[in-house]
This record gives C-alpha cells, structure tokens and sequence, in this order.
C-alpha cells in the first residue's frame, strides 16, 4: 500500500529534472497544499512560486512551484517545451499544481502525451491517497515511528528529526493524517 | 559501490555517439540507415512517448556520417513547437546545419553565410569566427550582408555545406516536430521542411495526425512512414525484449549486464555462493518483471525501476528495491494512465484488442497510441494493437 506522504515525496524528489503534478481538491487546499510543500523541501531547494513555464524553465537549479492561472495552457506550454528542460540540466523538479479533474489534467489526458509522459508516475492527488482509511494509516504511522503524526510533527517544528529523505516523507505522511 | 540511480534518468535520451546506446530488437536506426542507403529519402518516424525515437534518431545521424552530412536538429529543445512558423523552422534548419558545419566539422562556411544566419537569429558568432570576419570585412570592400527568404537561406546553406562536404551529401534529421498541434499552421511547417530540396534526405519525427491518410501529402511525394517499434516483452517471444531492457539498465548503472546472470556469480574463499545468487536471481526477476510491465516502452521501464529504488531508498534506506517496491511504483504509474483514459475509451479498447485497430475513431486512436496506452505490434504479416500491461487493469475482464 502506497502512503500518501511516501508517494507524495516520491513524486517530488525522484527525478531532479523532473515534473510532478500536485492535484488538489479546490483552490483553497491548492493553496494549503503549497504552503505545506514549501515548507517541507530543504531550503537548498530554493523553491520559489510562479504561474509562467518559461520563469519555471529559466531557473533549472530552482524547485519551481508552478500555480497556473491558465492550467490548461500551462500544460501545453509544458507539453511543447518539454526538452527544454534537458539543456542545461536540471538540478530541481518542477512542481505542478491542478485541480482535480480540471483543465489541466483534462488537457494532459487529451492533448499533452509528452508532458503526460513526462509526468508519469509523479502525478499524485495526496487527499485521494489519504481516503482510503485514516485510522488503520494511523496506526501504521505509529507502528512505524513509533509517534502519532501529531508528535511526529511537533518534533519536525522544532527541528528535532534531522532532515533525511526517509523523514521528509514521513513529515509528509504526517501531514495528510494530521488532525486539527 | 553505491549505484547511481539518478543515472537512469529516464526522461533523457541518448546524444549521438553516446557510450550507453543499446540497440533495440528491431534494430530501428540500423534499418532506417539502410533505407535511406537504398534511396529512400523522406521518412516519417512516429511512436509513441518513451519509446526511443530521439535515441534512435541520434543513432541512426551517427551511422548516416559514413555517407551524408548527418544533422540532427531537435528543434524544440529551441522553439516552442506551439507558436513555429515555416520560416522560423527552415531557418533554424540552416543554423544548426552551418553551425555543425563550422563548429564540429570545420568547413570553411562562406563569411556571407554565417553573418545572415547570425543576424536571422540562429547562429551565434563564436569570439573566433567574429575576429575572422572582422579581418575579412577590413580587407574586403564595405557590402551588405546577404539577406534572402528562410527558404532560399536554408536551400543555400545546404547547397554550400554538401559542396564542402566530402560526403557530398545532407541528411537532417529532424526531432521535436510530433509536438506540433495539429492545425493549417502544422501542415505549413512540414511542407515547408520538403522545400529544402530534393537532394537533401529527410528523416523527420512527426505528429500523429500526419501519420494516417496520405504520406506523400504531409512533407514530400514519396515519403514513408517508419513507425518506432515498442518491443515484445511478454511470453517467449518477449525474451529478446526483455533482455534489451536489461542491458539498457546494466549500462545506465555502469555494470557488467552479467552481474544480473545468477550463474556469474563464482565460488571464492569469502563468498557464500548459494546466497549471493539467491540475490542476484531476485534482482534479476524484478528487473523482468518491471520489462513485462513496461510494455517494452525504454521510459515506462527506467521510471518504474527508479521509482521502485526510490521507494527502497526512503522507506528503509536500502539500495535495491523488492518486489513491494516495484508494485508501489507500477500502482503509480497505472494511475497516470488512469488519468490518460476518457469516457468511451475502456469499451473501444475492448473492440480494437487483436485487430489491427481500424475501427477505432481516428482522434481516440491517435490518442491512445500518443501514450502508449494502445501499442501497435508486427505480429505475423500484419499488425495488431495491443493494450499496454499497465492499463490492461483498469479496463477489467482482460
């Protein structure tokens, strides 16, 4: 079973060069879901936010954070640009953000096969992954850690865990069953 | 050693002359060289993503120098394909075929040439190439730069550089054109790649919707098309497939394919044998089993490998992935094809399996074979699409 946080690290940080899609549910946990993945890479990243591919493809040493205003265009602006981002390397992934079943996913699905390749397999939709059965996640992330996501989290805050990628995704695990 | 599993780097294909090229079981650029050798002049490569056709291409660029002037142009890696006119098009053509011309074979280029394409704004003036027209503008007497159409540009830098050439002949090899949206525009820049001239040869990756009706209308009369095969990688018949995938991954680690052979392994002082082949005939049944869920797409492979290795790398910090690993990475990707298919897609999917797709409304097939989500094979004396493993789940009762 795929754990949200793993998966959502997963997406972000296999493919330095790479995409990943962030679907969120709605503009305002689109908004969250941002703020949550700014505050969780390491500061070496150098994310910054924009809504303009070319921005995102100028700064390839930079984690773009890219927030369409435009999702569909914005995707077949990846789409066609797609090789860009071969030349000169990457050391930063752009990161994608899109409404579930929006624009811009559905302009993937019809229109953008290369950035639909592109991001293949670094599409998540964290919420949807966080569905499946918060409880019985729960005790897996306390069998695991050995903490309640809500403890995990406090020593994250306050620096305590050093920042290894295996505790990145479990920070991000602990934040899709985080309870208010 | 620790192994570099960034080194896969699935969205990255090969350069020409690259260390790492594998040739695929349909020996694609093999036989595209030897069309060429046997005249024919314009080929239309399709495929769909992942599936090797800029390796390929840049292989075949390399076995084409023996006898041609070979250039390999990716165009978008320059343009946007969405906003390229015919002219951008034919004079980035003459840029990149000047300026391999100057920079890496160095044939002395006319100075008239290299001024119009620099200030046409595709050929930048090395500081070298710059003193040189300098001290050619100084003892020559005050004239304009040559300025002419796009087209007469690119028509007078391939007469120039095939005069110069001792192959006495160009091929370009266009790439990045399948990214153009279909439209009068699209139809405009390929019919503008055939105006280069018919003593030039053309191997030229191109749009889907250019690939089905009548080939001589897309580019040029006579033109071929010469569809990127994904290779088998299920059943018996998979087995060269498999295998080809394998060495593709051997090579991208820097390791001896044979250190996925169980039987390589030999008996010395401080090896426990029996274990360490244990291990190596595990990984090498991951190593399959991610081939047989590629569908022979090189891409969907290294993606899976790397995201099953990185699943082992942050959830227990091992190096090498386990079976759960790789079925974490083949539930993601199966969920971007989930996201790829459309209402209608599963039942025509089911209509076309083992036929040769004919049936298929045109613009859901051109889809669905963009992505790989249908997969044409030569199967006998005929081709019949098949549906690629990973989405063979989502579609039930297959």
């Amino acid at each position: 079973m795929r754990e949200p946080g793993v998966a959502l690290a997963g997406a972000i940080e296999r493919d330095e060069g790479g995409l990943a899609i962030v679907t969120c549910p709605d503009l305002d946990l689109r908004e969250w879901l941002v703020r949550e993945v700014e505050s969780l890479v390491p500061t070496s990243a150098q994310a910054f936010r924009t809504s303009s591919v070319r921005e995102a493809l100028d700064r390839p040493e930079c984690m773009a954070l890219l927030i369409p205003v435009d999702e569909a265009e914005v995707v077949r602006e990846l789409d066609a640009c797609r090789d860009q981002a071969l030349e000169p390397p990457r050391t930063q992934p752009i990161v994608l953000f899109l409404l579930r079943d929006g624009d811009g996913h559905r302009t993937l699905a019809v229109e953008a096969p290369s950035a639909w390749s592109w991001a293949s397999g670094s599409d998540v939709d964290p919420e949807k992954l966080a569905e499946l059965d918060v409880e019985s996640e729960r005790a897996s992330f306390r069998d695991e850690t050995g903490a309640m996501p809500e403890e995990w989290l406090a020593r994250w805050r306050r620096h305590e865990l050093p920042r290894t990628p295996e505790h990145y995704a479990r920070t991000f695990w602990a934040f899709t069953l985080e309870r208010p | 050693m620790s192994l570099n599993w960034r080194a896969l780097a699935p969205h990255r294909p090969l350069a020409p002359g690259a260390a790492g090229y594998i040739p695929p079981p349909s020996g694609f650029a093999e036989r595209i060289a030897q069309q060429v050798a046997a005249g024919a002049s314009t080929l239309l490569v399709t495929g769909p993503v992942g599936v090797g056709k800029s390796t390929e291409l840049a292989h075949a660029a390399t076995l084409l120098h023996a006898t041609h002037i070979a250039c390999l142009i990716q165009i978008d890696r320059t343009e946007n394909p969405r906003q390229l006119t015919a002219e951008q098009t034919l004079l980035r053509i003459a840029g990149s075929l000047v300026r391999m011309a100057t920079e890496t074979l160095r044939l002395p280029v006319s100075r008239d040439l290299q001024v119009s394409l620099s200030e046409a704004g595709v050929m930048p003036l090395s500081f070298e190439s710059m003193a040189e027209l300098e001290a050619y503008s100084n003892a020559t007497p005050s004239t304009a730069p040559f300025r002419g159409s796009a087209r007469s540009l690119a028509r007078a830098a391939i007469h120039e550089v095939a005069r110069l050439s001792h192959q006495g002949r160009v091929a370009l090899l266009l790439d990045g054109l399948e990214k153009l949206p279909e439209g009068p525009r699209a139809m405009e820049v390929l019919a503008a790649v055939g105006e280069v001239g018919d003593e030039v040869d053309l191997i030229v990756v191109v749009p889907w919707f250019a690939a089905f009706g009548s080939h001589d209308e897309v580019i040029r009369p006579g033109a071929h098309l010469a569809p990127v095969p994904a290779c088998e990688v299920e059943d018996d018949i998979g087995e060269p497939g498999r295998r080809f995938l394998l060495d593709i991954l051997a090579r991208r680690l820097e390791l001896p394919s044979e250190c996925f052979e169980p039987g390589s392994i030999v008996e010395t002082m401080s090896t426990d044998v029996a274990r360490a082949r244990e291990v190596v005939s595990q990984r090498r049944e991951l190593i399959l089993e991610a081939a047989r869920w590629s569908g022979g797409l090189p891409r969907t492979f290294l993606q899976l490998i790397a995201d099953a290795a990185q699943y082992a790398q942050i959830r227990r910090g091992d190096e090498w992935p386990e079976m759960q690993d790789l079925a974490d990475a083949v539930a993601d990707q199966t969920d971007s094809f989930r996201r790829a298919l459309l209402p209608g897609d599963t039942e025509a999917i089911h209509q076309i399996r083992g036929t040769d797709g004919r049936e298929m409304a045109l613009d859901r097939k051109i889809r669905l074979l963009a992505r790989g989500i249908i997969l044409e094979r030569a199967r006998g004396s005929g081709w019949s699409m098949d549906i690629h493993p990973l989405v063979r789940p989502l579609l039930g009762g297959l």
